[in-house]
């Protein structure tokens, strides 16, 4: 080898060494989050932070902690006053009238006026902000009206500025709990200045204007959105200085995330509850979401409700509970456990032996089958266990075979609309910590019926329900329709309720599951020891 | 530069206009064909509120309508609103995360470069050797093993035992590393392989011969010979791979929680968030339009044989 050629060699490697070291070097330079602020993770990019327009549990989550409405959950998830100081209600529980907080400033300095509510609703019911959550108004007088543009005068809704300090709202009918409709982000005031000035960016740090305890410091989309401490918050100014907003996808990374400290706190995804039940920082509690199978009563045989009873007492909800590894609650009814009438004892218990006693009654046996069977699903793992689990106890236990339909999930959603399968799967997730939220679903004009039973007498108890204030006459109601639904004309077979599986640093206090998975930051604190809410 | 290669270079770029105007027709085409919509939530809403949002977005107007009227967005330079993203625009979404992409998947198509043709080259000047079949065990390992089982390996070694790379986030530039060898791993071990066989087939040729029985040294003979002929068919991949690398996978941005446009490629589709789909079909295509000119540049400047026209 000429002394060219072997310079020539040793200058690459050298350059080689170099970009390499350069390389490691730069990558032990780990860039941290500071330590003073509180890291979790939001799972996604939250779709909107336009509160008139986020319909998102993401959004929705971070809109609690940079905003409050005239309510607010407590602990036990009862409303309790917020940016209104008190309020009082008509006689004939129509008419509201909120007494607004004076001491509350926006992060600009302008103090909240009732104008500002007024604001808000306007801009949320009016069709060309094309607002999804515009029907969570409709129970106020003229808001359905008003949003389908069946009117343009919004002096027709039922919400009125009295003064600056004084909100007066107008209610369609009597809904008791109409308290806890306006702990949701989508009645929150807004500043129609603000909005004016940026109508589609007025959410990007710098220009958008809030006044919870927090306030949005900056966002890099896609990756991670840091709120800091609101220093003109009203109430008890939050003990952690910043929060940090991370959007990992993938739970198993966020896991990850977690183990190396980066996270403090992380969801536990279903399939890994059994490795980290036993860790020390996990938490579990209830969660207000029911998982359901629902039968068109159009389509035969299931258009006889015997039919349906049967299936419905085929199956083991145990057994789909533990396929799917724990973090489900085994439940037959449809208001979730935990919830008011939330009951145990509703619904059909597995009785195998009755389940093919019925189907015989219904004509069906040695001499006549069953027409073909089809489920239908949207396909994820978690749905195919549950859907495969009961396939093989419905053949086990009434000798029949049912073919699995899986679906895309926006594909499935039109085939419901459109085409509904004989059996399908479906799932619930409470947007307010009230009966009347699941027990609505099932009435005949709602738009997630999509079983195509109606019933007048179960949608009048539930109607009569929504106005009843005693709350024993109000169980006894939800109690009765329960039975309509389940039993009686068997429409769906709920399986199992939904559970909440975190981990959180022991560094974290003050840290709650609430089974609506509310997470006020304000409440939270870090201690040198001890654990979440332990 | 010689007056050919401009008129080549505008020749191609005017070309470029029919083709990104027929993939964003057949884009339009086929995403309206889907099933379901944007706005299908598991959550029906009011039917009032359905035509509210539809009427926002032009989705109540008849195709024709909508497929013109978004054609003339597109030629102002404007992707329209995301759908999902309701407070955002295509245009913002995309200058926001594809830098990040193009970042990550310059690093990753570096790393491709210098692992496939470095190793590609040693294997192949000596077939058989042991280098050769080691190398190629590695590259035949590569090409089989799926990104998201590697990058889950490198997490686990480097990151949650070693603690010397961040297990995800885009923090700095040690998150690089972990995502980038991830990713080029894959296309390294391909290129490796193209590379191998090249020098076979170059190292074989009559003046690599007798330059050889002319007594020059290896090194030489490997830089100035073999590889001068082992190149160009090497390079003709690359213009794709490098335009795939730099729009970003959906993969390892997820797996490693990097705020990139490849994830759109995937979520934009399920979401049915039509303008996005179009925004990043078009980014894609155009970027595979560029590479391909720069191919056929690069081609003809390491081929002398080789003439743009």
């Amino acid at each position: 080898m000429t002394a060219r050629a072997l310079w020539g060699k040793r200058f690459i490697a050298a350059v080689c060494a170099l970009v390499l070291a350069g390389v490691f070097l730069s990558a032990c330079k780990n860039n941290r989050a500071s330590p003073d602020a509180l890291r979790m993770n939001l799972g996604t990019e939250p779709p909107s932070l336009d509160w008139s327009l986020a319909t998102d549990s993401t959004s929705i989550l971070v809109l609690n902690n940079l905003m409050e409405g005239l309510t607010r959950y407590d602990e036990s998830l009862v409303a309790v006053p917020a940016l209104a100081e008190s309020w009082g209600v008509s006689d004939d529980g129509i008419v509201y009238t909120f007494r607004l907080r004076k001491d509350v400033i926006w992060t600009d300095g302008v103090p909240l006026i009732a104008q500002h509510f007024a604001d808000g609703w306007r801009r949320l019911l009016d069709p060309a902000t094309a607002a999804e959550y515009a029907y969570f108004l409709y129970d106020v007088a003229g808001a359905r009206e008003y949003n389908s543009g069946k009117t343009s005068d919004f002096s027709t809704v039922g919400v009125r500025a009295v003064d600056d300090h004084t909100l007066e709202i107008r209610l369609k009918k009597p809904v008791v709990y109409f308290p806890a409709v306006l702990t949701f982000v989508a009645t929150f005031p807004i500043r129609s200045d603000v909005v004016g000035k940026w109508p589609d960016t007025w959410t990007e740090p710098g220009r958008m204007v809030t006044l919870g305890p927090y306030k949005l410091e900056s966002w890099r989309h896609e990756y991670r959105l840091t709120l800091a401490r609101n220093e003109k918050y009203y109430g008890r100014v939050p003990q952690i200085d910043r929060i940090e907003m991370f959007m990992v996808g993938e739970q198993n990374t966020a896991l990850d995330l977690y183990e190396t400290g980066v996270l403090d706190i992380v969801s536990v995804p279903p399939h890994a509850v059994p490795h980290y039940g036993s860790h020390s920082d996990y938490l579990e509690g209830p969660f207000f979401a029911i998982f359901y199978l629902g039968f068109n009563v159009t389509r035969p045989p299931f258009d006889d409700p015997l039919v349906r009873r049967a299936f419905s007492h085929a199956v083991d909800r145990e057994k789909v509970a533990k396929v799917l590894q724990g973090g489900r609650i085994p439940w037959s009814g449809w208001i979730p456990p935990g919830m008011e009438a939330g009951d145990a004892e509703v619904g059909y218990r597995f009785d195998p032996e009755r389940a093919r006693k019925l189907l015989g009654q219904a004509g069906y046996g040695a001499q006549k089958k069953l027409p073909e069977v089809r489920l239908g699903f949207n396909t994820n793992l978690p749905n195919k266990m549950v859907v495969t689990n009961i396939q093989a106890q419905w053949r086990s236990n009434l000798g029949i075979e049912v073919r699995l339909d899986n679906m895309e999930w926006k594909v499935y959603l039109q085939k419901l609309r459109d085409d509904t399968p004989q059996v399908f799967r479906l799932g619930w997730v409470s947007d307010y910590p009230d009966p009347d939220n699941f027990m609505k679903v099932f009435t005949s004009t709602s738009g997630n019926n999509h079983t195509k039973w109606k019933n007048p007498a179960y949608d009048r108890l539930v109607e009569a329900a929504a106005y009843e204030r005693d709350p024993a006459a109000r169980r006894r109601m939800y109690n009765e329709a329960q039975r309509i639904l389940l039993e009686e004309d068997c429409v769906i077979a709920p399986l199992f309720a939904s559970k909440l599986h975190r981990l959180v640093s022991p560094r974290v206090k003050g840290f709650k599951l609430n089974p609506m998975d509310v997470l006020y930051l304000d409440r939270l604190s870090f201690g040198s020891s001890g654990g979440a809410g332990r | 530069m010689k007056q050919s290669v401009w008129a080549f270079l505008t020749r191609r770029l005017l070309w470029a206009i029919p083709v990104l105007w027929a993939v964003a027709t057949l884009t339009f085409v086929v995403m309206r064909l889907v099933p379901g919509g944007p706005f299908d939530r598991e959550k029906a809403f009011p039917p009032a509120v359905k035509a509210n949002i539809e009427a926002r977005y032009g989705l109540d107007l008849p195709w024709w309508k909508q497929y013109l009227r978004y054609m003339g967005m597109i030629v102002e330079g404007d992707l329209g609103p995301s759908l999902k993203y309701r407070s955002r625009r295509v245009n913002d979404i995309i200058a926001d995360t594809f830098p990040v992409s193009a970042r990550l998947g310059a690093w990753a198509f570096l790393f491709t470069l210098l692992v496939g043709i470095c190793a590609g080259t040693w294997a192949g000047i000596r077939p058989g050797g042991a280098a050769d079949k080691g190398g190629m065990f590695l590259a035949t390992l590569g090409i089989s093993t799926p990104s998201f089982v590697l990058a889950t390996v490198l997490i686990l070694v480097f990151a949650v035992h070693l603690g010397w790379f961040p297990a995800a986030l885009w923090e700095g530039s040690s998150s690089v590393v972990l995502p980038a060898v991830a990713l080029g791993f894959g296309p390294a071990a391909y290129i490796a392989r193209l590379v191998r066989s090249s020098v076979i087939e170059a190292s074989s040729a009559p003046h690599v011969a007798a330059a050889k029985s002319r007594g020059l040294p290896r090194y030489g003979l490997v830089t100035k010979y073999i590889l001068a002929g082992a190149l160009p068919p090497v390079v003709t991949v690359l213009g794709p791979l490098l335009a795939a690398l730099v729009t970003g996978s959906f993969v390892i941005e997820y797996i490693f929680a990097i705020p990139g446009m490849g994830k759109y490629f995937i979520t934009a589709v399920s979401d049915r968030d039509y303008p996005m789909i179009m925004g990043v079909t078009l980014v894609y295509s155009a970027l595979i339009v560029f590479a391909n000119v720069a191919v056929d540049l690069a081609y003809s400047a390491l081929d002398p044989r080789v003439e743009v026209q």
